[in-house]
């Protein structure tokens, strides 16, 4: 497993799955991607499909029509594989926990293993908050 | 401000119109008898020429209010169309065959606040899971959730 | 062999590389002829009228201004003039224009987002890439005025949030006026790219009347030949005093929608 999870720190491709977003983080992971800040610079790749995904970007608060699909994908990807929470939506469904289409945030569904706080995360936010990941994995293969 | 659009209106329907409300110069409402709703509007929709913007519906204290919005854009104006159901068994006759564009907005003020529409073509779903609980409407006052009791529980 | 008209199903979505945000399209085709559609929508429904009962007049702007992402102009827009029509509130003057700039400033930002977002879907990369270099300054002109490059909520009834502050104004017009010179290279390169217009011509005709019919507005329409334009008809904010043309083209295909657009 550390042997894989340091090759996943190397060039992670990501899979960015939509659930019930406004749409403001998906334009920003996607604005990642454009010549200003061109994070494939860093090898971090938008994959099509989940089963090529290293990372998982999940945006929006998971609405219950959205929930079994998400679960689904999730399940889908390859194992060792980090789920990334972005932007305030999926860490804490925000504004709109206390809907009545709302049930479960993400992390009561799956492990997350990082949140990236902001309505929307700024582009560099989203950048930091993935170095923080890959730091911290790195961190805990060394102990 | 009696114009020819409210004049043809009072006219053609006569004692389908209850009220006539002028918000401001622009903004008209028209309470209509429930069971003319489709002519008044296949009237405006063919006719006049108007385009049908959005309806919205309401549960009020005295029933359910919809509010069908055209929009007269060659004459700068918005005639609302107005129907006030019983709060009980709230039914009214569907637009959407007539007035094609009501369709969806038809189906989502059936499934959140639980108006039948008589005659409607294609009646699902829209925005809530097909496996929503029947007769549960959230956008009703007397509406609970399953925080509160309700039965659109939350166990999956 | 089966019959000779043999309807196939295609699923698209709710979760496809192309789609930024859930939804779920069955495509009836037969050959290359999309013959049926189905839709299924909802993914995103939030209850947000629900939650807007709960709310006080100065809250509800913010809550819908997460109804969508990049038109976090309108609903606002829409609320407080909703919520200032029933409180009968007279809006300054000034802050009229700062949401017409905004509104104006969003619209910009919004369709170089289309037209680089059809370039994708098209394969065509480049275009893509170079429309939202071009977004950059659009967005940093809301970051400077608004303090947020999405989700501005500059929206209060009776008024916005922030003034324009007069050091701003210089920087705010040299990022835009940085933009005429992409923006005219783009109508050049849409308009005559022989690839775009392969890809796009009398693809996804709306015509006139099911335009009509079906109620469709903004770009959408306009790319029909249907005149419709709420700013014009129905003016609101500072549109009655600002001068404004309202195109039209005529076939409503895709690549109608995009000349439109620009």
């Amino acid at each position: 497993m550390s042997l894989k999870i340091k090759a996943l720190t190397k060039s992670i491709w990501v899979f960015h799955l939509a659930a019930s977003p406004c749409n403001n983080c998906d334009i920003e992971i996607l604005d990642l991607l454009t010549p200003r800040w061109d994070i494939e610079r860093f090898g971090i790749q938008l994959v099509g499909s989940v089963r090529h995904a290293d990372a998982i970007l999940v945006t929006g608060s998971m609405n219950r029509k959205a929930h079994e699909r998400v679960k689904r994908v999730i399940s889908q990807a390859p194992q060792p594989c980090f789920v990334i929470a972005l932007g305030n939506c999926a860490c804490s469904m925000e504004m709109f926990g206390a809907s009545y289409n709302q049930m479960h945030c993400l992390d009561e569904v799956t492990k997350v293993h990082a949140y990236i706080a902001g309505c929307p995360p700024k582009p560099e936010a989203m950048i930091q908050g993935i170095i923080a990941l890959i730091e911290a994995q790195l961190a805990a293969l060394k102990k | 401000m009696a114009d020819e659009v409210v004049e043809g209106l009072k006219s053609k329907f006569g004692d389908a119109i209850i009220d006539i409300h002028e918000k401001s110069p622009d903004k008209t409402y028209v309470t209509v008898a429930p069971p003319r709703l489709p002519d008044v509007a296949e009237y405006l929709y063919k006719d006049l020429g108007a385009r049908f913007s959005i309806a919205s519906g309401m549960h009020m204290a005295h029933g359910f209010e919809i509010l069908y919005h055209f929009a007269l854009d060659a004459k700068h104006r918005f005639i609302n169309l107005r129907v006030i159901l019983d709060s009980e068994k709230p039914s009214i006759d569907s637009c959407a065959k007539r007035v094609p564009a009501t369709e969806w907005i038809e189906r989502e003020m059936w499934e959140l606040l639980g108006i039948e529409f008589r005659g409607h073509p294609d009646m699902r779903h829209l925005l809530l899971t097909d496996d929503w609980p029947e007769g549960n409407y959230p956008l009703r006052q007397d509406w609970k959730d399953w925080r509160e009791g309700g039965e659109n529980g939350s166990e999956k | 062999m089966a019959a000779k008209s043999r309807t196939t199903i295609i699923p698209i979505g709710p979760y496809h590389p192309l789609q930024e945000e859930p939804e779920f399209f069955k495509l009836h085709v037969e050959g290359e002829k999309v013959v049926k559609l189905e839709i299924e929508i909802g993914y995103n429904h939030r209850g947000i009228e629900k939650l807007a009962e709960d709310l006080t007049y100065d809250q509800v702007p913010f809550l819908v201004e997460r109804i969508c992402g990049i038109c976090s102009t309108s609903h606002p827009f829409a609320a407080v003039q909703a919520i200032e029509d029933v409180g009968g509130v007279d809006v300054p003057e000034r802050a009229k224009y700062i949401r017409t700039f905004l509104g104006e400033l969003e619209r910009i930002h919004s369709h170089l987002l289309w037209l680089g977002l059809a370039g994708h879907f098209l394969g065509f990369n480049t275009l893509w890439m170079w429309a939202w270099k071009h977004r950059e300054p659009v967005l940093d002109t809301f970051e400077l005025i608004t303090g947020n490059r999405n989700h501005y909520a500059m929206f209060k009834p009776g008024g916005v949030r922030r003034d324009i502050m007069d050091e701003d104004i210089p920087t705010a017009m040299r990022l835009l006026d940085g933009l005429v010179r992409p923006l005219n290279m783009f109508i050049k390169v849409v308009l005559q790219d022989p690839v775009l217009q392969a890809r796009t011509k009398n693809v996804g005709v709306l015509s006139y009347d099911d335009c009509v019919e079906l109620g469709a507005l903004g770009p959408t329409s306009r790319a029909s030949g249907v005149p419709w334009d709420v700013r014009r008809d129905h003016p609101y904010a500072a549109y009655d005093k600002v001068d404004f043309n309202v195109i039209t083209t005529e076939n409503g295909d895709v690549f109608d929608k995009a000349v439109v657009r620009l």
